[in-house]
């Protein structure tokens, strides 16, 4: 550093020439240039920059105002070696760039990619990697959501899925990513806390829960449930099955359950792994269930690192793991939540009830945040 | 991986042409860099070089863009290119003029450059004598040793034998070991 400083003093000539050097500098890559001479199309190609993000350099590549590929380069390497494997990926040739797609700047800086308007098609993913992949671009900043929840916001969860191939000809899944993917935060309740009382339900009976059958607590919970996915209807395509359905299951359809959600499990990790536009599309908020996360694509270090940059540290979420805190519930509202939920964040330290599963809340007279959703586990 | 990029041509034009600019770009404009000495005459001609490219391709059979060797093809496409225009515009290599220019320069420098610095002022050096070499060396040595292609490619842009290839590098060599003169003793062990 210091070197770099005297250096110029020392060699005057030298600076003059790096000066006149600048000049020579055209901002628009050769490669563009010649596409743009020759009048190549530009839906025929693709451009990408490279752009600082928290885990080092992003590639992103786009096609006009949509992203069509985010490559992290600590896990691709080169500049050449991202335009090679963007070409296996999409079958795209990407030439260097000048600018990213309009959002995308802001969007690695914030860590906040939801709106962010990214084409898929050309990556040749199933219906059901784009559903999971949706489902996670739904997870906010600075949270992590496990597995079975992203498998359930994708629509994919349940005793009756089987375990490949045959619901992925159903048109919700097959809906435009485009317009499947940008989250709607109004039509969530606007406190998920504060206004939604257990409005039939005063709170002894709530308390008492602990005492009455388990049949009845079944029932009440399902009920809560059903309620719950009335309210977000809305956001959801046609056609769907409340979730509620899938608690029935339970304990019944054993070997055919686990086996259904195996195969689920696989097809998330495959998605994750697959992952076309890494960090904007955030697998690195997603763990299993035991709450370690994934990581699939570019290792446990660089997931690290981008969790680190959203305030969520390796300590925490080992915490979270060591201690089996799937769920964190306030006992002052009886509403649990994913624990890195922006409303759990808000209960004090010694309102602060861990649960380490959803059956274990909803026992304990619990009923999930409407914001984060923690409806199964 | 070039053989992709044929078939890929050989399919679809624009697509396919986007992969050879992808590829070759770089190439070609490097090349043109080091022979012609100008970073915008680089750019100019090599635009020229793609344009005329793809006119000729469209022209193709995909039987003959499938059995292309898009290198050595367009880079005796930009040799056209770059002797036509010195041919048209009667112009001497910019570089011609610089080479004392630079080693003054250098000198003055004194013992304590930064080693870029010095790095910097060697390649310009370099680069300066390139523009003095004759044109068929000065090409031979570009390809051989600055885009590090095999003679027989060298050969078949040059269209000529492998031997007569073999001889421009090594001249070519011998006369930049000449203008570089003893300052750059250093860079004698250049291998042919």
């Amino acid at each position: 550093m210091s070197g770099g400083v005297n250096g110029w003093s020392a060699g005057e000539p030298a600076l003059a020439r790096a000066l006149a050097e600048l000049a020579d500098t055209d901002p628009t890559p050769f490669e563009l240039k010649v596409l743009r001479y020759v009048g190549i199309p530009e839906d025929r190609y693709d451009t990408y920059v490279r752009v600082e993000a928290p885990a080092g350099g992003l590639y992103v590549a786009q096609s006009g105002p949509l992203v069509t590929g985010a490559v992290l380069a600590a896990a691709v390497g080169t500049a050449r070696d991202f335009e090679e494997r963007h070409l296996a990926v999409t079958g795209r040739s990407a030439v260097p760039g000048t600018a990213p797609a309009p959002g995308v700047r802001p969007a690695v800086r914030t860590g906040r990619a939801r709106q962010l308007r990214i084409e898929l098609a050309g990556a040749g993913l199933t219906d059901t990697e784009s559903a999971v992949l949706g489902a996670v671009r739904s997870i906010p900043h600075g949270q992590l959501r496990p597995v079975s929840w992203v498998l359930r916001e994708a629509g994919l969860h349940g005793p009756t899925a089987p375990t490949s191939g045959s619901r992925e000809g159903e048109p919700q899944q097959s809906a435009p990513r485009s317009e499947a993917l940008p989250h709607d935060e109004s039509s969530r309740g606007e406190s998920p806390h504060g206004d939604v009382p257990h409005e039939d339900l005063p709170r002894d009976a709530l308390r008492s829960g602990a005492v009455r059958s388990g049949q009845a607590q079944r029932d009440e919970g399902q009920r809560e449930e059903r309620r719950h996915n009335e309210g977000r209807r809305g956001e959801r395509p046609h056609g769907e099955r409340p979730h509620g359905d899938g608690q029935h299951g339970d304990g019944h359809h054993g070997e055919p359950r686990r086996d259904a959600r195996r195969g689920d499990l696989a097809q998330v990790a495959a998605a994750l792994a697959r992952n076309p536009a890494q960090l904007l599309i955030p697998c690195h908020r997603v763990t299993d269930d035991e709450g370690v996360p994934y990581d699939a694509a570019y290792g446990g270090a660089i997931g690290a690192a981008l969790r680190e940059a959203e305030g969520v540290s390796p300590e925490r979420v080992r915490a979270l793991v060591r201690t089996h805190t799937a769920f964190l519930g306030s006992d002052t509202t009886h509403i649990y939540c994913h624990p890195l939920c922006a409303h759990a964040r808000r209960i004090t330290p010694r309102h602060q009830v861990p649960f380490r599963s959803a059956r274990d809340a909803r026992r304990a007279g619990y009923r999930p945040c409407r914001s984060c959703r923690p409806l199964a586990a | 991986m070039s053989e992709r990029l044929t078939e890929h041509l050989a399919r679809d034009l624009d697509g396919g042409f986007s992969e050879l600019v992808r590829i070759h770009g770089s190439a070609v404009r490097t090349y043109l860099y080091r022979v012609t000495g100008s970073v915008t005459e680089a750019d100019d001609l090599g635009q020229e070089t793609f344009l005329r490219a793809y006119k000729a391709l469209r022209d193709y059979t995909p039987e003959r863009r499938g059995e292309l060797h898009p290198r050595a093809w367009l880079l005796s496409i930009a040799t056209n290119v770059w002797r036509n225009d010195i041919r048209s515009k009667v112009r001497r290599p910019v570089s011609a003029a610089s080479v004392e220019d630079y080693s003054d320069r250098w000198a003055d420098t004194g013992p304590g450059p930064e080693e870029w610095a010095s790095r910097t002022a060697e390649r310009e050096m370099l680069g300066a004598a390139l523009g003095k070499l004759p044109e068929r060396s000065r090409t031979a040595v570009v390809m051989r040793h600055v885009l590090g292609m095999s003679y027989a490619e060298v050969a078949e842009v040059q269209g000529c034998p492998v031997g007569t290839v073999k001889a421009q590098v090594s001249r070519g060599l011998l006369a930049l070991r000449e203008l570089l003169g003893p300052e750059a003793a250093h860079l004698r062990e250049v291998r042919t």
